[in-house]
């Protein structure tokens, strides 16, 4: 498990500009609507997502990191939903760490952008 | 590896807090350089002004407006000239500068007429243009001028025209970054929501970020054309005044540079609710990703890998061929703060070079983030770098070819390295496939070509031994 978490958490570090708004608030939200939906569509293979503007963004994003798990991270085949589930719980924690709760900007909770 | 001292900053240890060489197991809450602070003095930065970030970088851009310059004629020169961003009208702002041309009386006496005059000068010279932005300077920022009162009363003089101004002086921030930043809450509060659009497609976005360096809207917007999506607006590559007034219409940002354009991204989205969607539109399969999030986001998946697979067969051999020239070729990135995150992965994956150093003039901490988790272990990271570190840097890393402006590449050519221009490029297009196969193109000419090994030559000294030697 910590192996195949630091392998998802390294892909996630090297590929995305979603981790990295500009702002704590923007962060969070997105680490966590759109890992969230990564984990429906790995479980599921849909998402449950409405159709606002905002779950559309969420759903485009997760799609994207949903290809790049199966193209990259084959150990994803063999895992049930509690494996998928407790896999991304554990890198959404660990990106929240790095990237808002420990992270060295000092622009992170800067009230206007 | 920790936070790294340079030999030539042994005199400004301060600066050690702005260098860092990822290390392995390191990651970003352990060492992240600071950054977007004032220069130290003692350093020879590499900066420009906040001035120049409004103006050079957004403003100078859109196609159909009057950029006066009020203050003395040097501040327009040094941004008229360097950057290389067309459009489809021939070249309006290209062709021409505006400045207020501040003297001495009107500093001692107020400048406020000399604006009024030259504005409207401006604009009955250019009857077809109803447009202006009306920048300030230290000078006119100094003596209290008050551009806004002057715009307004031409506003109502004249009826038909409108006017943005910009105040923010060359000091009110470190570096270009602060323009930057001016000019995006500026637009946000004052302009846009104050033209509705004409909506011809189901699908709508902004494009954010994108300045039309040589010509890279014009592939961009081909792109977004054949997937029948409408740009409402791009700010601001060949972009005109009022179709900014109208971004409040788009269903979605796709901003490319999040450093110059982000908080009208971020305001956007909260004002408006309008989501940002971040992408990186150089490199070869960023570009690919970047399409197809657009993709997903409008349900457009077909039509999207339909347009990279012709995309693909159009120039993916040709992207092949170089990347069999250039892998294993050492690349440092020295540019303004985005091009580092931006190209750092798109060079390693799609051409198989190594970025063994990359500097950032204005970026944020948030851009060191990006470029540390997606760099090399090994590679150094710097904010501000000055003049005697890039030589230092050149001593460790020993690059083939540094991506660079023109003023750091002087500096590069003295030590005879290829430089290729990383602000306004050598032979653009650089964004999308087209343009990655250009960027691929100009780095295997630089790396390839003999003028730095012949520059090298000693000539004076060969001529000696051979007259020495008959």
């Amino acid at each position: 498990m910590e192996n195949n978490v630091n392998e998802l958490y390294k892909l996630i570090q090297e590929k995305y500009l979603w981790q990295f708004y500009s702002r704590s608030w923007d962060r969070e939200k997105n680490i966590n609507g759109i890992l969230d939906c990564v984990k429906e569509i790995l479980i599921t293979d849909k998402s449950s997502l409405a159709d606002s503007l905002e779950d559309k963004f969420y759903y485009s994003e997760a799609k994207i990191v949903v290809n790049d798990i199966k193209r990259h991270l084959k150990f994803i085949e063999g895992l049930n939903e509690k494996g998928v589930t407790e896999t991304i719980d554990r890198v959404k924690a660990k990106l929240m760490d790095v990237t808002v709760t420990n992270s060295l900007n000092g622009e992170l909770n800067v009230e206007y952008y | 590896m920790p936070l790294h001292l340079f030999k030539s900053d042994e005199l400004i240890p301060e600066r050690k807090k702005h260098c860092y060489i990822k290390a392995p197991g390191e990651d970003i809450t352990e060492f992240l350089p600071l950054s977007n602070e004032n220069t130290i003095p003692g350093t020879l930065s590499e900066r420009g002004c906040a001035f120049c970030g409004a103006k050079l970088v957004i403003g100078g851009v859109l196609k159909d407006t009057i950029q006066m310059i009020h203050g003395p004629v040097g501040c327009a020169y040094d941004t008229w000239h360097t950057k290389r961003y067309p459009s489809d009208n021939d070249n309006f702002q290209l062709k021409n500068a505006w400045s207020t041309d501040m003297k001495e009386k009107n500093v001692v006496f107020g400048g406020e007429k000399q604006l009024r005059d030259s504005i409207l000068e401006a604009f009955k010279a250019m009857p077809d243009i109803k447009r202006m932005f009306v920048y300030t300077t230290c000078a006119t920022a100094l003596i209290g001028d008050d551009p806004k009162a002057v715009a307004k009363r031409v506003e109502k003089e004249l009826g038909d025209v409108d006017i943005f101004v910009v105040e923010c002086a060359g000091f009110a921030g470190v570096s270009q970054s602060k323009g930057h930043h001016v000019l995006n809450i500026g637009w946000i509060n004052e302009k846009v929501g104050t033209v509705e659009p004409e909506i011809t497609s189901e699908y709508t976005v902004n494009l954010i970020g994108d300045y039309n360096i040589q010509g890279d809207a014009y592939v961009l917007h081909s792109y977004f054309e054949k997937l029948g999506i409408q740009i409402v607006a791009d700010f601001t590559g060949n972009a005109t005044y009022d179709e900014c007034r109208s971004m409040h219409r788009a269903q979605v940002s796709v901003v490319n540079c999040a450093r110059s354009a982000g908080y009208l991204a971020n305001e956007l989205n909260k004002r408006y609710g309008i989501p940002r969607l971040d992408v990186d539109t150089w490199g070869f399969s960023y570009t690919a990703e970047a399409l197809r999030k657009v993709g997903v986001f409008f349900g457009l998946e077909d039509r999207v890998e339909a347009l990279i697979a012709e995309q693909m067969d159009l120039y993916k051999e040709k992207m092949d061929w170089y990347k069999e020239r250039l892998k294993g070729k050492k690349v440092a990135i020295w540019t303004g703060g985005p091009r580092l995150w931006h190209w750092t992965k798109a060079l390693e994956d799609d051409l198989g070079m190594t970025v063994v150093a990359m500097s950032s003039k204005f970026g944020h901490q948030e851009d060191f983030e990006k470029v540390i988790s997606r760099g090399n272990e090994g590679a150094i990271y710097i904010d501000d770098a000055n003049e005697l570190e890039f030589f230092d840097v050149m001593e460790i890393v020993k690059p083939d070819v540094v991506f660079t402006g023109p003023r750091v590449g002087d500096l590069i050519k003295k030590v005879h390295l290829p430089y290729v221009n990383g602000h306004a490029y050598h032979n653009g297009p650089y964004m999308g496939f087209e343009g990655a196969v250009n960027m691929a193109r100009d780095i295997y000419n630089a790396v390839n070509s003999p003028i730095m090994k012949l520059a090298a030559d000693d000539i004076v000294a060969q001529s000696k031994t051979i007259i020495s030697e008959s």
